[in-house]
């Protein structure tokens, strides 16, 4: 009876939610809020607005609040000032380019394709807009993975081109990004303690072969690249065949001269390097039998294109493997045999983005609130599915239920998320669970632009030694690349792995370009212009503080500076050390 | 107070010349130091080798006027011991002045003899180290270690006879080709990646690329297995970028030096050190209020990071990057180039006590003009190589500092349009010495066109098999991917037969 009336209350409930509108994320946090807490049993504190303020600027627009920024909220009377925020953060372009920067290192630190960069710039543009527009989670999903045409000018086409077509890559990566599940762990075997099998893993990336990267046949520019399809069976070239090969050579010599071959489709092994393969004896002729032999015994040409997916016989690594056809692993869905590059792809999209897989949104929202609260319901992110277990299981459901419900709305994720308790909880390490928060460093693109705002400069002075980018040659910022180099970290990785290295220590505490920028007498410097304004040495404390840790100074921590200065052989190198200090610091490094 | 080496009369400091020999000359015959003086600012002593007198100061900086002269005295002794501290993961200098009484030694009742006495047991002990001279873009192995004069394949490249033996190399490198006694060749390596980037990733870390999982380069394992974390230098350093640690983590990353010869970019200190000091007494008081605010395992991290950061750049031996330092007979036997100078900073790291240098020579991808470039390239390599090699054998370091040559793959036996050579992973060579290895020996042969393996094939794996066998490091030791997946140093293969004395 308890079941049944349990039941009707459900179906009642199941019924409202379709008479009613889409769930808001007001509803959603809330709902979130109690299964989580209830499940702890623990209570959260939540942070003051100063914090608030940090905190959600550099979660969802990259940089902190400036103190203009600050004194303004702060003085702000309305009761839902941090909802009035968050919109205002999401509606800036500011947050399209700092999750785009996200998403450049989620994608490109991964690449297996070196010259991945050409479209680095592209792809971060593309997706800045593409999140300003707020298209939905799966369209987005979608354009990447069914991309085509010219890589150059079009961001789209980066995760296919970071993994330069390789089919196997670009399933093992589809599959981690959007489904959160690591099945190329079954790309060699079965799958130690999950339940995928070899097969399944080869039958995704049976939906990619078809992809070929390719320098781009219309540019001159040799940096200009293509995706196409390559849906013709190299195997069954017309130009091939031994009737053809007969009556192309008109003077029976048994040879293709270039000029036998013009106008046949034969014509391009003479404008390609496959003519010195071809060419086995090295005569300088292509005879009838090299051409025959020459045919593609290798059909199984992943990145170039190949007609289907060939999984390697592991008891014979020399073979070409068995054809395997397109089939999703979660579903079990195969598709029909034979189907076009644009069909296969559009057919795993569909698979991937269909409402009816959990996974697809599970995937984004593990992620998303692992970014924005520091806490995961999987942790590794990007290793979840059904052979995992979930911490607060329900609440998870929830919140991608109600995602799903609202057509994969990202910023409706990130408003219900920034909207929860959990979320809004005070740093608290003497908890175990999600109540617990440590801070967490910030990304490199966070980091840098907190500095740059902080030292009151539009870049670092930095020259970039790796390899130079086509977005440098079109006047990028080489500081944020160069400093990229020290800082970058791959967001997938989980945040308690993050532990800073000695460069990144060395470069704020002894680069020239943070000394110069830290000194009194450098022109426009923070401290000159504080200096401009206040006088009193506890005001500019207070205003070093605000500009770098967005707070105002504890009175023991005014005290300390206080004593600090007055230890000082001048006011100026006192300023100047308080400065270098909380640049130095944990929290100016961290997100709290 | 603080202690700086000063330099002797011919120009070198202490750490270039004076006592890696001494202490050469301590273990083979027990050498005569006899500390002469304790002036009110200057100390010298001279120390003398068979034959070979080398004099060494030391000037005290005396503005800090508290010390008394005990403690410069045992300050001193400590700063010795920095120098001569060869041993990692053996007796440091901090647990010899644990069992050794600092006074002993402050008091000068221990007398240097009875140091070198402790000091050689941990010379034995001392630990490996490698450098490896990496040849980015693929070095054609036709005007390098295999060169096939006389047919069409082999171009214009002449072979040279060497030291050893019936083994000739190209005639590009004729200083590597009087040194062959310690160089061991290998003829016959063999893969299949044929791009840059891939065969890079696989080359440094025994793994093909996956988007999956970031290898750890075979440098982070080793230092992860013998480096020492106590050091104040890192131990693994890299002229120029190179493969990470991957999932092994920052513990293991490169030190990246871009300008071997000059201190790296951001180690000096931005103002004096004494202002740095309070600099860092302050970030300490607020960051403990940082801690007390909730954030105490944050800032625990943040400290030790800082600590391992300002005792490097405060560290005496960060002058190690300073090559300027070395005689200019030196240097120019290294010469003056990039690339020289990077392995005069690989052999003065190592002397150090770090563990893993990498120094790369980045011109090698020869798809047009290759005889001219290989030759341009060889001429800057070729002299530092064999200098290195020379250098570490003098100072009696070669045998625990393997030094490996190679590139990512080789370049085909035809010769192209552009008189170039495009990439050949099939068949190609390598050179090795020092760590154990059995010098003027030859491994393997690709046939007599070049274009293919005629004896012994030697993988990947194998070589590293090989590396891991004289570095002392168990290349079955597996770590945890972070995905839980146990991953061995190195995956397969076995050592190769004869390179290594037994």
């Amino acid at each position: 009876m308890q079941v049944t009336r349990l039941l009707c209350v459900f179906s009642v409930l199941a019924t409202s939610a379709v008479a009613q509108d889409l769930p808001t994320p007001t509803e959603t946090a809330s709902a979130i809020d109690q299964l989580i807490l209830d499940g702890e049993g623990q209570e959260v504190q939540l942070v003051d607005d100063a914090t608030f303020l940090r905190r959600t600027s550099l979660d969802l627009i990259g940089r902190p609040a400036t103190p203009g920024e600050i004194t303004r909220f702060g003085l702000d009377p309305s009761p839902d000032k941090r909802h009035a925020l968050v919109n205002r953060l999401l509606a800036s372009d500011e947050y399209g380019i700092n999750w785009s920067r996200y998403w450049r290192d989620t994608i490109f630190l991964r690449a297996t394709n070196v010259r991945a960069d050409i479209v680095r710039n592209d792809f971060e543009e593309w997706m800045a807009s593409s999140l300003a527009k707020n298209r939905s989670w799966d369209k987005i999903t979608t354009d990447l993975l069914t991309a085509i045409g010219p890589v150059n000018g079009d961001g789209s086409t980066a995760l296919i081109f970071a993994h330069e077509g390789q089919p196997e890559e670009i399933a093992a990566e589809a599959s981690r990004l959007f489904l959160g599940i690591q099945i190329q762990c079954a790309n060699c075997h079965n799958h130690p303690w999950d339940q995928w099998k070899r097969e399944q893993f080869h039958e995704l990336a049976a939906f990619f072969p078809r992809v070929s990267v390719r320098r781009d046949r219309s540019s001159d520019n040799m940096f200009d690249y293509e995706i196409a399809s390559v849906d013709r069976d190299r195997t069954q070239r017309p130009g091939m065949s031994q009737f053809l090969l007969t009556r192309l050579d008109r003077n029976r010599d048994k040879f293709i001269s270039e000029a036998e071959a013009k106008n046949s489709p034969l014509a391009r092994i003479f404008q390609s390097q496959a003519q010195t393969t071809i060419d086995k004896n090295e005569d300088g002729r292509l005879s009838i039998e090299e051409i025959m032999t020459a045919q593609p015994q290798d059909n199984n040409r992943p990145g170039q294109g190949a007609t289907e997916h060939y999984m390697p016989n592991l008891a014979d690594p020399g073979s070409d493997g068995d054809i395997v056809n397109p089939a999703f692993f979660l579903t079990g869905t195969a598709i029909r045999k034979g189907q076009s590059d644009l069909e296969r792809r559009n057919a795993a999209a569909n698979l991937i983005t269909a409402r009816s897989n959990p996974w697809f949104a599970k995937a984004i929202v593990n992620r998303l609130w692992s970014e924005l609260t520091s806490t995961a319901f999987y942790t590794p992110i990007d290793d979840i599915g059904p052979d995992r277990t979930a911490e607060h299981e329900a609440a998870l459901e929830r919140l991608a239920t109600d995602f799903t419900d609202n057509n994969y709305d990202l910023k409706w994720l990130m408003t219900t998320i920034t909207q929860t308790k959990i979320y809004q909880r005070t740093i608290n390490t003497d908890v175990e669970g999600f109540v617990r928060l440590e801070p967490t460093r910030l990304r490199s693109d966070q980091l840098y632009d907190t500095l740059c705002q902080t030292l009151n400069v539009s870049g670092l002075p930095l020259q970039f030694m790796g390899r130079p980018t086509p977005g440098m040659r079109r006047g990028g910022d080489q500081g944020r690349l160069q400093f990229a180099t020290t800082f970058g970290f791959d967001p997938s990785t989980p945040k308690n792995d993050l532990t800073g290295a000695i460069p990144e220590a060395l470069f704020l505490m002894n680069s020239p370009q943070v000394n110069n920028f830290i000194k009194a007498d450098t022109q426009n410097s923070l401290i000159a212009r504080i200096s401009r304004q206040v006088i009193s040495d506890e005001e500019v404390i207070r205003e070093l503080y605000l500009n770098t840790v967005g707070r105002e100074p504890t009175s023991k921590e005014l005290a300390v500076c206080i004593s600090y200065l007055n230890n000082s052989s001048n006011r100026k190198e006192g300023f100047e050390d308080v400065l270098w200090s909380l640049l130095n610091s944990s929290e100016f490094q961290s997100r709290n | 107070m603080r202690l700086t080496p000063g330099s002797n009369a011919g120009g070198s400091g202490l750490s270039g010349i004076g006592l890696p020999f001494f202490l050469q000359a301590s273990v083979v015959r027990p050498a005569q130091p006899q500390p002469t003086r304790i002036a009110d600012s200057l100390i010298t002593i001279r120390i003398v080798i068979t034959g070979k007198p080398a004099k060494v100061r030391f000037r005290i900086d005396t503005r800090s006027q508290t010390s008394s002269e005990k403690f410069g005295t045992e300050i001193m002794a400590n700063h010795i011991f920095d120098e001569v501290h060869l041993s990692r993961r053996t007796a440091t200098r901090r647990r010899f002045l644990q069992t050794v009484s600092a006074g002993a030694i402050a008091s000068c009742g221990l007398g240097f003899r009875d140091l070198m006495a402790v000091e050689a047991e941990n010379l034995r002990k001392r630990g490996k180290a490698m450098i490896l001279l990496w040849m980015q873009g693929g070095p054609s192995q036709f005007e390098t270690f295999d060169p096939k004069p006389g047919i069409e394949n082999g171009g214009p490249t002449e072979a040279i006879q060497t030291s050893a033996s019936g083994i000739q190399i190209a005639d590009n490198f004729p200083n590597v080709a009087r040194i062959m006694n310690d160089v061991a060749l290998i003829r016959s390596m063999t893969n299949k990646e044929g791009s840059h980037p891939r065969a890079t990733y696989q080359m440094h870390t025994g793994y093909v690329p996956s988007g999956s999982v970031k290898h750890p380069s075979l440098a982070s394992g080793i230092v992860q297995q013998i480096g020492n974390i106590e050091s104040e230098l890192p131990s693994f350093v890299s002229i120029g970028n190179t493969q990470g640690a991957g999932f092994l983590g920052m513990d293991y990353e490169p030190f990246v030096v871009n300008n071997p010869g000059q201190i790296p970019s951001n180690v000096a200190i931005p103002v004096q050190q004494q202002r740095f000091d309070r600099r860092m007494g302050l970030l300490g008081k607020l960051e403990s209020e940082y801690a007390a605010a909730g954030a105490d395992q944050l800032v625990a991290t943040h400290q030790s990071l800082y600590q391992k950061s300002s005792r490097l750049v405060l560290s005496p031996s960060v002058s190690t990057f300073d090559t300027s330092e070395e005689p200019q007979k030196v240097r120019d036997s290294y010469g003056d180039s990039n690339f020289g100078r990077g392995c005069l900073l690989a052999r003065r790291l190592v002397e150090q006590g770090v563990t893993f240098v990498e120094v790369r020579s980045s011109t090698w991808d020869t798809h047009q003009d290759n005889f001219e470039r290989s030759a341009s390239n060889a001429a800057e390599v070729d002299p530092a190589t064999a200098a290195l090699i020379t250098d570490l054998k003098d100072r009696g370091m070669l045998d625990d500092t393997l030094v490996v040559w190679m590139g990512e793959f080789g370049r085909t036996p035809k010769i192209n349009a552009r008189t170039g050579r495009d990439h050949y992973p099939r068949v190609f060579s390598m050179a090795m010495a020092g760590g154990g290895i059995v010098g003027g020996q030859v491994y393997g042969s690709s046939t007599a066109d070049g274009s293919a393996i005629n004896e012994n094939p030697v993988t990947v794996q194998d070589l590293f098999q090989t590396v891991c066998k004289s570095m002392g490091v168990n290349a079955n030791h597996e770590n945890l991917s972070p995905l839980g997946r146990p991953m061995k140093i190195v995956d397969g293969g076995s050592v190769i037969p004869g390179l290594l004395r037994t």
